[in-house]
């Protein structure tokens, strides 16, 4: 089963008076353990695709499922529970909370779905992603290597099916962006399902899958 | 990672919002408080002023009971009913007269307060025989006793052509009980010779009523009616000319060789001055505290509305600045319901901690800026305390009802784009 499944999903915003056609017919399925990279120029939709993907902007039409649910059939308190079960976020921003520690940022997912092992589960990424020294730090005194670091954590905190990556690499040097590109792949490889969508080719190979996004499009690479 | 971890995380990084906040509800519940601390004080100095004159009201009153009971218990007072229009001062000029069935009127009306009824006619009379003025009293003694087993009559009946002589007439006439005199015309035997008494009684000759009226021309009329050794309750004693003059239309009623009723009157005067103070005392502090109770709903409703808006402002603010961080707890699948209660929760701490910060401030103002003394005793309401911070915690939730309901409104979504733009 598609952990996630997209048919026909079409989104229009309006600016101003003038209609943009931001996704356009696109139909996607990404399976457990894929690791999909959507490829494409700043503006042609990707933040969209992946908003829309993730449960949180509905489509103007098409249908999308996630972990076989479509979201936007669920109430307002469901389809939140069903985003805090099935996927974890990573955005270029990082989009960490500005007044918590590392360790308490990647516990943020704890705030929805309440879980016992979620303490040992934030140590264990802590170790893994190399932030035991920088644990008690506030974001504003990390490097942004190690903030999207901690954003990577906290998107794997509910050993969630599938992660959403939205320009995870956009910030980073070489190294940084290696480091979480590679860990995407084995989240991946371990069973997960990953979709980032990127400006930058480099990271195309690392995808099971290459699709391109151009002008609201999806075409297979 | 629990809400109340992240709320008071959130609090210590924003302190100057949190601090603001408080300072908000401080002030407010601070004016509440003072004001309601320093209406209690002067309510406690109006009770003890007005308890201190109540004391002296009643101690006046006590007074005049006791000492009216004390009179009493002795001879009582007396009485003098003449005509509204005799004239006191010059008793002859006029001689204003009553009919004589007055004296049986007030007799049938037998008031419990009246022991001795004595009618009599009374005139300074020319002594043609003697060339000399006298005081003529003509009675028929009592015709009234209210008790007469036990009561013995206050005078003596004149017997039908006797005469009483007053101490001045039978000694300047050298008269003696048995002599025979005339008297206008009119011949009569001494019965008494009176010993002496007053200048003014010395120079009576008391005949019977019948003789009298003959001799002064006043046929069926008496000059008064004099109640002898009235008794009554100190609450009627007041009352007692009054209630007599309702019987006797057209009357005066004067106290007559007794003081009692002078007495009574300086004493209920006294303590009538003494309950007016009174009185005045509870319209001042009546309308001081009606003014000031006003003074303090405005200030306080004032108060109350400016740090409303001033917390929702905050609240509001406190919104905007954090919509990234709302946006991606809720794309992380944090519920609306708990940004809801993240905010409300906030509104709800910084009431009950402004409110207990404004509490002590109001109580220390009220406490300060009470008179002192024995008013300071008890102004602590523990009621109020409770009041106010549940007050100020309610409040507080809705003036931050709409930011929190903004907050949960946040669509993460246009957050996200926006920020990823």
């Amino acid at each position: 089963m598609s952990i996630i499944s997209a048919r026909q999903v079409s989104k229009s915003y309006r600016q101003s008076s003038r209609l943009v056609q931001a996704l356009w017919d696109i139909t996607l399925d990404v399976q457990a353990g894929e690791f999909v990279v959507v490829c494409g120029a700043s503006g042609c939709g990707k933040t969209t695709l992946l908003l829309t993907l993730g449960g949180l902007l509905e489509p103007d039409s098409g249908e999308v499922a996630l972990d076989g649910q479509d979201p936007y059939g669920l109430p307002g308190d469901r389809r939140a529970a069903l985003r805090a079960a099935t996927i974890g976020y990573v955005f270029q921003q990082f989009y960490l909370v500005p007044y918590l520690t590392v360790r308490e940022n990647i516990l943020c997912p704890a705030l929805a779905v309440g879980s016992p092992d979620l303490a040992a589960r934030a140590d264990e990424l802590i170790e893994r992603f190399n932030l035991a020294e920088r644990r008690d730090h506030l974001p504003s005194e990390m490097s942004t290597g190690e903030k999207q670091r901690t954003a990577l954590a906290r998107a794997m905190l509910n050993r969630p099916k599938v992660i959403l990556a939205d320009e995870p690499t956009g910030n980073l040097d070489e190294d940084n962006a290696r480091i979480v590109v590679e860990a995407l792949k084995q989240f991946a490889d371990g069973g997960g399902a990953v979709l980032m969508v990127t400006h930058e080719r480099q990271w195309a190979g690392y995808g099971r899958r290459t699709i391109r996004l151009e002008a609201g499009r999806l075409y297979e690479a | 990672m629990k809400l109340h971890q992240l709320l008071f995380r959130e609090i210590a990084h924003r302190k100057f919002n949190f601090v603001m906040g408080l300072l908000c509800v401080a002030v407010a519940v601070a004016c509440g408080v003072g004001a309601a601390t320093l209406l209690r004080a002067f309510d406690r100095e109006t009770d003890q002023s007005l308890a201190g004159m109540q004391a002296a009201s009643r101690a006046a009153w006590a007074r005049y009971n006791n000492e009216m009971r004390k009179e009493m218990l002795n001879l009582g007072f007396n009485l003098l009913i003449l005509n509204k229009d005799y004239n006191l001062s010059s008793p002859d000029t006029e001689a204003k007269t009553l009919p004589e069935s007055y004296a049986q009127k007030l007799a049938a009306a037998q008031m419990e307060e009246i022991n001795h009824v004595l009618p009599f006619l009374q005139q300074n009379f020319w002594w043609p025989e003697r060339k000399n003025w006298i005081t003529l009293v003509g009675t028929i003694g009592e015709v009234y006793i209210k008790d007469p087993r036990t009561q013995a009559p206050m005078l003596q009946k004149v017997a039908s052509g006797s005469a009483f002589l007053g101490y001045a007439v039978h000694q300047s006439l050298n008269l003696k009980v048995g002599d025979r005199f005339s008297l206008a015309g009119r011949q009569f035997v001494v019965e008494k010779c009176l010993p002496a008494h007053s200048a003014e009684q010395d120079t009576n000759i008391f005949i019977p009523l019948r003789d009298a009226q003959v001799l002064l021309d006043k046929k069926d009329q008496i000059t008064g009616i004099k109640a002898i050794n009235c008794v009554c309750e100190p609450e009627q004693l007041l009352d007692i000319q009054q209630k007599v003059s309702d019987v006797l239309p057209g009357t005066q009623v004067v106290e007559d060789q007794t003081k009692i009723i002078a007495r009574a009157n300086v004493l209920a005067k006294a303590a009538r001055e003494t309950d007016a103070a009174l009185e005045r005392e509870k319209v001042v502090r009546g309308d001081l505290r009606a003014s000031r109770g006003m003074f303090s709903t405005v200030l306080i409703g004032l108060v109350v509305v400016v740090s409303a808006v001033f917390l929702g402002v905050l609240m509001w603010d406190n919104v905007r600045r954090r919509q990234m961080e709302i946006g991606i707890l809720q794309a992380i699948g944090v519920t609306r319901r708990k940004i809801l209660l993240l905010f409300l929760g906030k509104a709800l701490l910084i009431g009950v901690i402004g409110a207990t910060v404004g509490c002590a401030a109001g109580l220390a103002v009220g406490i300060v800026g009470s008179a002192g003394g024995a008013a300071r005793a008890g102004l602590i309401d523990p009621a109020l305390l409770g009041v106010s911070i549940l007050a100020a915690a309610i409040l507080s939730a809705l003036a931050s009802w709409i930011p929190a309901h903004m907050a949960a409104g946040i669509d993460p979504a246009v957050v996200l784009l926006k920020e990823g733009a």
